[in-house]
């Protein structure tokens, strides 16, 4: 009863984004039949495969399709990787499809996960509805984890974002020593805002007695590009190596192969993420490949380095034009006007309070992601009344120094003619 | 060897974002002279609308924007004032500003009124208001016209709110009030 | 005690607490209106002296600032009070007269009809000077979606940390200073201002599109017509004499015929001014705008005399109970004035 109500909730919470809800109903419906299907009839799965994929190529390479309100809806990037892999594991003969509809209903439109991940594989979803458990103690963990979301997402991605938009506005006048900081502020931001963002979707899935995988381990503590793949967007990770790199032979057959195979799976990594980033999915991947070849013997030297050469990288996403990316990133090297933008910075759209707060929120971030194994263990064995503590201290924290809302400025209160 | 290739290969990527880089290096001479401007604001966006003269400007539409002219001088909403090119204004009123933080200024130059706003601590054109019926849009239209008139000049693509026709042109409109058919407002305003 | 027990009270006791922390942030945070601002607490002033007032003002800055109920008194023996605040739109005014009757029961009530030419929100700023510091009830909760803007959110009223926690780096002393405490700043929701700024330049008289009032205003007027029938109080419109923005005629005439249909009393003072005795050279501290003490004082006697004359309002000042209220605030008001102009007399030594 339990998960009829969340289903239909989660529908209802997307039918809000239009009429693209019909696709998703379709294609859940759809997916379901053909994996019934598919232990008999194993053709169905390339079928269903080739179509999806060749729609989330289409959409990818062409920004306006037909009927694209319908066909486009927020989350299809997430539910079709999915898909694809619990139809490829029926291929497979790893498990009996489901037969309960609603339970696979939920398995692909789960709404916390559906707009961001994690890329949850079917048995670990399954298993994770069967168990859920929804208890006191789940409930202030997951809030927890949720408020901890919000707060990077909050008093981190917003403000940082301010800065990486203006000058991501303007690359002409914005390069150099500005593109570089975009870089960095914008290596911090994305994960504040995707973190926290699955942060949230853990906690309130928690909440409601469902754990789910976790997404990030401390990514920027990474000493090379192949362990920070290690530890970012884990799951996606996870099916690239599942589905596109093992099948393809993986690191057996000689480092030619291998080479291949990285980078095939970069590749559908970079497309995944849209059709301008192919070139930064490469990028990654010949960097993965080479491991931990460029390692020093300094930790710290390799983290920094690390963090980095993935900021550099960042600068695909920062301006999408492929041009103006590299650009920006050759300008860190060729335009050295840091006087400028320690003279501008200030008028870039965040106050000292702003730097202050999110400077001290980015800390508390690296101490957690720091620690971030032992604080949860420590958390568990809290009291109630202790957990209330942190939920309300989180709480207070975000309303009051998160960046939402309309904020006050001082001078939209026109002292004028009443 | 090893050692030698990473660094080839590290050097090589370096080169690489370099030549990319090099395509910006114009750039530079222009950010240090906006930094040398002041800090944080549209310097740069005010040098660039500043170096262009009225004289290169086109009378209206050309460029997308209405322009009135106006004994020699080109005024358009959003564009500083400039009052160094006009007749001395007859007066010069503050009212408390609509739109805009602080007090507007409205200077009456007899036929018509200039209202300026201030962004940051620039004065800027926000509207122009014809009080004359004598006086002429750059197009030619007056006070007293009709609508007939109205559309021979500026065709049809406007909009209506009531008793006001509505004509477009970039950040700029074009608001004309009409009392049975006869235009008995013309305004220049900045579209804010 | 049991730990199931120990828990729950544990749980509540940090509850309380975590209430308590927001409800001082909260109010941390929140404008005051003491010094900046001020007139965003002039609708909170009139908690402080509800009840026994003949006469209640509605309206905008022409009330607040044009009308002083201390000269009403001194000269004919008035109860006044103005419920103005700025940009007071129609909808507001009815909101305000419908929380006054909660207080009292006034014999007339005044509306300035200056607001009727508004038929949409003008902002969310000049709401919250009107709404913020009022108090919860229905009248709010009305005044509230009824004045929302597009981008705001009814939540934000209720929570106000939700609308102003931005301000935790614009924080003064003012925040800290009135956290606890509050100030009255006007003479019975009167502004008082000495200053004078003659009337100079104005805009030219714009031509509209459009000259009807919106019949949203029109609905709120029958309401707060009706309202005002209900609880027996007589409702007066009014037009304070202001310079500008123009009175249009069109808009005048609305409302002649508006009173005239409902039998209601309309004065213009605008169309009054050589009546009233008003020289702006001298009499408005802001060019014409609003008036300063000495229109006002003026304006106050012309409209006194009308009141006792023309409404039969009753003559307090041999009301022992009364007067010795009233007399007591003429002397601050008197004592105020007479600082205020020496503070002026200085300035302009110096």
């Amino acid at each position: 009863m339990i998960n009829l109500i969340i289903f239909v909730i989660g529908i209802a919470v997307y039918a809000g984004y239009g009429i693209s809800v019909l696709y998703l109903l379709a294609v859940t419906l759809l997916s379901y039949l053909a994996g019934r299907l598919i232990p008999r009839h194993r053709w169905v799965m390339w079928v269903s495969t080739v179509l999806q994929v060749s729609l989330l190529l289409l959409l990818r390479v062409r920004h306006r399709l037909p009927y694209q309100s319908i066909i486009a809806p927020v989350g299809i990037s997430y539910f079709t990787l999915q898909i694809i892999a619990y139809h490829v594991d029926l291929y497979r003969g790893r498990y009996e499809p489901e037969k309960n509809l609603l339970r696979f209903g939920l398995f692909v439109t789960w709404l916390p996960h559906i707009f961001i991940g994690p890329i949850e594989p079917y048995p670990r979803m399954r298993a994770a509805l069967e168990e859920r458990h929804i208890s006191v103690d789940h409930f202030l963990k997951g809030a927890v984890r949720s408020l901890w979301g919000l707060f990077q997402k909050l008093l981190i991605a917003s403000r940082l974002g301010v800065i990486v938009s203006a000058v991501s506005a303007d690359p002409d006048r914005y390069d150099g020593a500005f593109a570089l900081a975009a870089m960095l502020l914008y290596a911090v931001q994305l994960y504040a805002d995707f973190s926290g963002g699955i942060d949230i979707v853990l906690g309130v899935s928690r909440m409601l007695g469902i754990r789910m995988s976790e997404n990030f381990d401390a990514p920027y503590f990474s000493q090379s590009v192949s362990e920070f793949w290690r530890r970012w967007h884990m799951t996606l990770g996870a099916w690239l190596r599942e589905y596109v790199y093992i099948p393809l032979g993986g690191s057996r057959r000689g480092r030619l192969r291998k080479f291949r195979n990285t980078m095939a799976a970069f590749l559908v990594s970079g497309i995944w993420h849209g059709g301008g980033y192919l070139l930064w999915g490469l990028i990654h991947g010949i960097f993965v490949f080479l491991g931990d070849s460029f390692k020093t013997k300094s930790k710290l030297l390799n983290r920094a380095l690390t963090f980095l050469l993935v900021s550099l990288l960042w600068s695909f996403f920062i301006w999408p034009d492929t041009a103006d990316a590299l650009r920006m990133a050759g300008s860190v090297f060729t335009v050295f006007n840091y006087n400028v933008l320690f003279a501008e910075i200030g008028g870039m759209g965040l106050g000292p309070g702003d730097w202050i707060v999110s400077g001290a929120a980015c800390v508390l971030l690296g101490l957690y992601d720091w620690k971030s194994k032992s604080l949860r263990a420590r958390f568990c064995t809290f009291s109630p009344a202790a957990k209330i503590s942190v939920i309300c201290l989180l709480a207070l924290t975000i309303l009051t120094f998160g960046r939402y809302g309309i904020g006050f400025s001082a001078s939209e209160f026109i002292y004028s003619r009443f | 060897m090893k050692r030698i290739g990473k660094a080839l290969f590290l050097w090589g990527i370096v080169a690489v974002l370099t030549a990319c880089g090099q395509e910006g290096a114009p750039a530079l001479a222009q950010n240090i002279n906006i930094g040398a401007d002041s800090a944080g604001n549209t310097a740069g966006g005010d040098s660039k609308e500043a170096s262009t003269e009225a004289s290169d400007q086109e009378p209206s539409g050309e460029d997308g924007v209405f322009r009135f002219a106006y004994e020699g001088a080109m005024l358009t909403p959003g564009e500083p004032v400039d009052l160094s090119g006009l007749p001395k204004y007859s007066d010069v009123a503050e009212v408390p500003s609509c739109a805009f933080g602080g007090n507007d200024k409205i200077y009456n130059f007899k036929t018509f009124e200039l209202t300026a706003y201030f962004d940051a601590d620039e004065e800027r054109i926000y509207s122009i208001y014809f009080i004359d019926p004598n006086l002429p849009t750059t197009e030619g239209l007056r006070l007293g016209d009709t609508v007939d008139d109205m559309k021979s000049f500026y065709g049809d693509s406007y909009e209506t709110e009531g008793a006001s026709y509505i004509y477009t042109r970039g950040e700029t409109l074009l608001i004309l009030i009409t009392n049975k058919d006869i235009v008995t407002s013309i305004e220049y305003r900045l579209n804010k | 005690m049991k730990k199931k027990e120990k828990d729950i009270l544990s749980t509540g006791v940090v509850l309380v607490v975590f209430c308590i922390i927001f409800t001082l942030i909260s109010m941390l945070l929140q404008p005051k209106y003491m010094t900046e601002l001020e007139e965003g607490s002039f609708i909170s002033q009139y908690y402080r002296e509800a009840g026994g007032h003949d006469v209640i003002f509605l309206g905008d800055c022409e009330v607040y600032a044009n009308y002083s109920p201390m000269e009403l008194y001194r000269d004919y023996g008035i109860t006044a009070y103005i419920r103005g605040t700025p940009q007071q739109l129609v909808w507001m005014s009815y909101y305000v007269a419908e929380e006054t009757f909660r207080y009292e029961t006034p014999r007339v009530l005044v509306f300035n009809v200056n607001a009727m030419r508004y038929s949409e929100p003008v902002s969310e700023a000049y709401n919250r000077l009107t709404i913020d510091q009022m108090r919860w009830s229905g009248s709010k909760a009305g005044m509230i979606l009824a004045s929302m803007t597009e981008e705001e959110q009814f939540l934000s009223y209720v929570f106000p940390i939700l609308r102003y926690h931005s301000r935790f780096d614009q924080l003064t002393q003012e925040d800290f200073t009135w956290l606890f405490r509050v100030r009255d700043n006007t003479f019975n929701g009167f502004h008082l201002h000495t200053e004078i700024i003659p009337a100079g330049a104005l805009p030219a008289e714009r031509v509209l599109p459009d000259y009807q009032f919106g019949d949203i205003c029109f609905e709120y007027l029958d309401k707060l017509r009706l309202l005002c029938g209900e609880n027996g109080t007589e409702l007066i419109l009014v037009k304070a004499p202001s310079l500008y923005p123009y009175w249009y005629k069109e808009y005048d005439a609305q409302i002649r015929e508006y009173a005239s249909e409902y039998g209601l009393s309309y004065y213009n003072f605008a169309e009054l001014t050589e009546d009233i005795g008003l020289d702006f050279s001298e009499d408005t501290y802001d060019g014409g705008y609003h008036l300063n003490l000495s229109g006002a004082v003026k304006l106050s006697r012309y409209f006194g005399s009308i009141l006792t004359e023309g409404h039969g309002l009753t003559d307090h000042r041999q009301d022992p109970e009364i007067a010795s209220v009233y007399n007591e605030k003429l002397q601050i008001y008197d004592k105020t004035i007479e600082e205020r102009i020496r503070e002026q007399e200085d300035e302009k030594d110096r």
